[in-house]
């Protein structure tokens, strides 16, 4: 399958990470009922050019709960790192360790092996 | 009913706008007042569908279709700005456009604003009504 290449930022003091696929492209918007958005693109509605999450790091402990994020087969490759192919929820899981915890052992191989297995888990 | 006619901006437009029309305050329809400062900024600035419509943030804050409640599970105090705004007179269908807020203390907060897919309008709608334009 296809990985697509995400640039992933988060801004610290709203909370809020933002994932866009490159190259970026205007959209609009829907919500899962959990708050988490989808970025539809602008001229083809049922093409996902990204994501956004407020709250990020208060709501990441319901991520595995059903709804909260869309089920895909999509795959990304995260700009600025060695990490391919990862699942929407690892790269969540990814951007909450280099994010929110300041972790900077996350983009090692080793991260990648332990974002696998938690969301095997 | 009038309809809203609201241009866009350009991108080199946008922060002496957001900071002109929105900051710090922008008192909504109902009388109510919706704190906005620099930092909402950065939720905009890098998305260009967002960064064109800082006059539609205002305009949908002061002369909104409706305002419901957000049916969001993960945002309980969170209010809905709903919208349709034409580019200029020869815009005939609009495009819908929305802003949402959060009520903390009796004060709102600005929280994000956009272009809605066809989807978020009819998952929005099932937010309770607080307030209607008359028709």
């Amino acid at each position: 399958m296809e990985s697509k290449k995400l640039k992933v930022t988060y801004h610290r003091a709203r909370d809020t990470l933002y994932l866009r696929t490159l190259p970026k492209r205007p959209a609009t918007m829907d919500v899962t009922d959990y708050g988490f958005y989808i970025r539809y693109d602008w001229d083809n509605p049922d093409e996902i050019v990204g994501f956004e999450w407020l709250g990020f790091s208060a709501y990441i402990n319901t991520l595995d709960e059903p709804g909260v994020i869309p089920e895909l087969e999509m795959r990304f490759d995260i700009e600025g790192t060695n990490l391919k192919g990862l699942a929407l929820k690892e790269v969540l899981r990814w951007a909450y360790h280099r994010y929110v915890l300041c972790d900077l052992t996350a983009e090692l191989p080793e991260m990648r092996e332990m974002v696998t297995e938690a969301a095997e888990t | 009913m009038n309809r809203r006619i609201i241009s866009l901006n350009t991108s080199d437009e946008a922060f002496d706008l957001f900071q002109r029309l929105l900051t710090p305050v922008v008192v909504d329809v109902r009388g109510e007042t919706v704190r906005i400062d620099i930092g909402d900024y950065v939720h905009l600035m890098d998305d260009e569908e967002r960064v064109q419509r800082i006059r539609w943030i205002r305009e949908t804050l002061v002369n909104p279709l409706e305002i419901r409640r957000s049916h969001l599970k993960s945002e309980p105090f969170g209010e809905v700005y709903i919208n349709t705004i034409y580019e200029d007179e020869g815009d005939l269908q609009g495009r819908p456009f929305v802003v949402g807020v959060e009520r903390r203390a009796g004060v709102l907060d600005f929280r994000t604003a956009f272009v809605p897919h066809p989807q978020y309008l009819q998952k929005a709608k099932k937010g309770k009504l607080i307030w209607k334009a008359k028709s």
